[in-house]
């Protein structure tokens, strides 16, 4: 940008060649990926737990201590959990963020997960029941593959959410771990580099490729009828 | 207790917090092999019997026995029923073959098994071919009859169906109402069908439970239930009614609209106030003089069959006549109708009283007709 | 009634979750705002929050915020507007939409280079004759790019109310005899308030608790409550003060939802 001559692909042979880069990379991904799993995992129990729940009233604070962390200002929820994970002795590190990250997703699952749950007849598990199955039969072969497409985008959504986070990690997380954003934001904070541009570039193409996945995925169980679209 | 009893209710009462008891101290029994329905407006309590009878809910007092056993504690998926839903709640993720086979599956029964006998069930309710599309392909008929292999498929001794024409258009639901009688009939299992549509339970059942603010009003055949109803409720809910209050003057007398008329009934208290029910269908239309009752024509409608008249007595009492004769609006007629046409109902009769006063003067019915 | 514990077995690890994550930060931070720096338990950093500094770091936010709110709906409203009189209007829409999937730091990155001294903006600057001027690191940068970030949170709920409204509507009020910027302020406006109101909330609470445009964007001339909290708690390392502003900024966001809160009309 400053002394623009040509093209060159020199950046990127840079950022490959850099290996703490690639671990940064690496971290990201893997607290992404696990965070989106284990979330999803207590996401859907929680969906199910919420939608199980008889009382109007109950029902209510549920939904909204679920959306807490979803409403919450980054810093609040950054600053906070830097308290909690003081306080509780974790070190501060990739179990922090990792933690963190499965924290500020679980809500986003079950929002994704619960109008599935809902739109649910209920008449759908008193016919299983009635058929002979157990709660075991009903949760495996009525519940979750009819809610399937609820868990695919809430796992998607965890998945981008924790890609995209800067203000929380850059809380909790400690010397030595660093997830790409929080990189980037320190490469920024000392000016522009072409370094930075090429690594941009990588994640912007990284995140157009998870909306078309997630795209897709969506798409093709509304076509298939899993989605039971009326 | 005969072994022909398979469902029995004793004081069974359903009650959700501290509200008006949905089902009130409900005592029946259900026989094998008959085709059984229960009828009565929304929120009588009559889905509520069909889930006590399948387990989705407790019932708060009372006991339910199924083939000589208390089952209020047997969970549902360990009872010997199953159910056709009102929305059918066939499985969306789930082809035709597999909604059938579930109950199989579950019971992990081996797959050359399962394949025949899905063949069976899907054969039964004519719906060979159909294994392997997905059920949003199918149509509301379609859809009926796979919730209907779904459930006979476990080979239980009851089949419950909440409502499972109402989401049918009439001439299919018409259609419907033939093939599943003789399914029943087929099949020889019991069948106990929930509706609100008299006309329905007329058609198909053995047995009609009437039933109304969580209580059974009335049981009997169609035609029991038709030609004798035990009170209002009964008399205007199933087919039309014209109930206008009187007095019974003695054995054979009655008293109303100012006149006195002979009748069949018997067995009450001189001067006893009755309710008196004449069906539309047994009024006929004749002039003024020959006629037994003197009314105006005040409006009238042509239901395809018959005209559907509607006449008001100098008393205010509005009289309707179903008659294939057309009649002229503003004319002042006759209605003729015979001694049989007149029915007479207690105030606050019980159920076993008045069958009891029924039987006493059969003899007398049975020999004038 | 040990079945009926050992049925609701599968709800203990989201049951933790509440406890852990939701309900132990919020007790927390509520708690380390009653110490002090030193550590002694003390209203100090309440007494601290109502000094006039805070106070005028409290009202700047506001202002910003303000601003950045007034702005942001200022532009998306005809924006909705027309975008639902477009042909393609669900493509128009994900184009819009589709910048709010880029990480936010990418985006103000993207604007150091624009802005900077050296960037395109100043490049367009000198050719048009006016030269180059100090861009990065003004109020108006900041408003600029934080208005740009949260156009699309903005834009989607009052597009949705516009769009669920049903055209009939519009005719009805044609056909009483009224106007079309009648029709508007009477039947249209009212039926997108809610939509309006959801736009405000996603854009108000948030851009009071930015921190890290403020920093790249506005180089620390702009401190909103959100960069105070930072500042408090990974440079100052005073905590006390940290959740109190924090403790404030709750109560603030609470505040405002309520104010601003929805009232679902029975339609």
């Amino acid at each position: 940008m400053y002394n623009f001559e040509s093209f060159t692909l020199d950046w990127y042979r840079e950022l490959f060649s850099d290996t703490r880069l690639l671990i940064i990379v690496l971290n990201t991904v893997v607290v992404a990926l696990l965070s989106a799993l284990i979330s999803t995992i207590i996401g859907v129990l929680g969906a199910i737990a919420i939608k199980s729940v008889k009382g109007r009233r109950s029902k209510n604070t549920l939904l909204s201590l679920n959306s807490v962390l979803i409403v919450s200002p980054d810093v609040i929820i950054g600053a906070s959990f830097l308290i909690l994970f003081t306080m509780a002795g974790v070190k501060l590190g990739f179990y922090s963020v990792l933690l963190s990250h499965i924290a500020f997703s679980v809500p986003i699952v079950v929002l994704m997960v619960l109008p599935k749950l809902m739109e649910m007849s209920p008449t759908l598990l008193d016919a299983a029941y009635d058929l002979g199955a157990s709660r075991w039969n009903v949760l495996t072969k009525v519940i979750i593959p009819y809610i399937t497409p609820g868990i695919f985008a809430g796992f998607f959504m965890a998945l981008t959410y924790s890609l995209d986070d800067f203000a929380v990690t850059f809380f909790v997380t400690g010397n030595g771990f660093s997830t790409l954003s929080v990189e980037i934001y320190s490469l920024a904070r000392r000016g522009v580099s072409l370094n930075i541009n090429a690594l941009s570039t990588l994640i912007f193409i990284a995140t157009i490729f998870l909306v078309i996945g997630y795209y897709f995925i969506t798409k093709q169980y509304s076509k298939s009828g899993m989605g039971g679209k009326k | 207790m005969s072994d022909q009893v398979i469902i029995r209710f004793e004081g069974v009462t359903k009650q959700y917090d501290q509200d008006i008891p949905v089902l009130n101290d409900v005592s029946f029994e259900i026989e094998r092999g008959k085709f059984y329905t229960l009828l009565g407006p929304s929120g009588c309590g009559k889905t509520t019997i069909l889930r006590l009878i399948a387990g989705f809910t407790e019932a708060t007092q009372g006991e339910i026995y199924f083939n000589g056993n208390v089952i209020n504690n047997v969970p549902a998926n360990k009872r010997q029923v199953n159910t056709v839903f009102q929305d059918y709640a066939l499985f969306p993720h789930l082809n035709v073959f597999e909604n059938v086979a579930f109950g199989l599956r579950i019971k992990k029964t081996k797959k050359e098994e399962v394949a025949k006998k899905v063949h069976e069930a899907l054969a039964f309710v004519n719906l060979e071919g159909y294994e392997n599309r997905e059920i949003r392909e199918m149509s509301g008929g379609q859809r009926q009859r796979v919730a209907i292999a779904r459930a006979i498929i476990n080979e239980p001794e009851v089949i419950l169906l909440d409502e499972p024409l109402s989401a049918l258009d009439l001439k299919l639901r018409t259609e419907m109402q033939y093939e599943l009688r003789e399914l029943q009939q087929r099949l020889g299992i019991t069948f106990i069908f929930v509706t609100h549509d008299q006309e329905e339970a007329l058609a198909m059942s053995d047995e009609i439970f009437v039933i109304n603010r969580g209580k059974i009003q009335q049981s009997g055949t169609p035609t029991d239930i038709y030609d004798e109803p035990i009170n209002r409720f009964v008399a205007d809910f199933i087919g039309e009614s014209n109930i206008v209050k009187g007095k019974m003057l003695a054995d054979h007398l009655v008293e109303f609209v100012g006149k006195q008329f002979d009748c069949v009934d018997q067995g009450l208290n001189p001067d006893e106030p009755v309710e008196v029910v004449i069906r539309p269908e047994d009024l006929e239309i004749t002039t003024r003089e020959r006629g037994k009752l003197q009314v105006r024509v005040d409006s009238q409608l042509f239901r395809g069959v018959h005209y559907e008249i509607s006449s008001y007595d100098k008393d205010g009492n509005e009289w309707l006549v179903h008659s294939t004769k057309k009649a002229t609006v503003g004319d002042e007629i006759g209605l003729y109708f015979d001694s049989e046409a007149i029915h007479v109902m207690r105030f606050g009769e019980t159920e076993e009283e008045f069958d009891k006063r029924l039987e006493a003067y059969g003899d007398g019915v049975g020999n004038e007709e | 009634m040990k079945s009926k514990l050992s049925r609701n077995l599968y709800a203990i690890p989201y049951a933790l979750w509440i406890l852990i994550f939701v309900v132990a930060p919020i007790v927390l931070v509520l708690y380390y705002s009653f110490f002090d720096i030193e550590g002694n338990l003390s209203l100090t950093n309440y007494i601290n929050f109502f000094t006039p500094v805070y106070l005028k770091m409290t009202l700047s936010s506001f202002w910003y915020a303000f601003l950045i709110t007034a702005f942001t709906l200022l532009i998306s409203y005809p924006t909705a507007f027309l975008l639902t009189k477009t042909k393609n209007k669900q493509l128009w829409l994900l184009l819009i939409i589709v910048p709010s999937w880029i990480n936010l730091l990418l985006k103000a990155y993207a604007f150091l280079g624009i802005f900077g001294t050296y960037g395109t903006a100043n490049s367009l600057l000198e050719v048009l004759g006016i030269g180059s001027k100090q861009i990065l690191f003004t109020d108006f940068s900041f408003i600029f790019v934080s208005v740009y970030i949260f156009i699309p949170f903005m834009i989607l709920p009052i597009f949705n109310a516009l769009d669920e409204m049903s055209p009939t509507l519009l005719d009805a009020a044609n056909d009483l005899g009224a106007s079309a910027w009648t029709t508007f302020r009477r039947v249209i406006f009212p039926l997108t308030l809610d939509g309006v109101r959801s736009g405000c909330q996603v854009v108000f609470i948030p851009a009071l608790s930015l921190f890290m445009l403020t920093r790249l964007i506005s180089g620390n001339r702009v401190i909103t409550l959100g960069t105070a909290i930072e500042q408090q708690f990974l440079v100052t390392q005073d905590w006390g003060m940290g959740s109190t502003i924090a403790v404030f900024l709750i109560i603030i966001m609470f505040v405002f939802v309520a104010l601003t809160g929805s009232r679902k009309r029975g339609m």
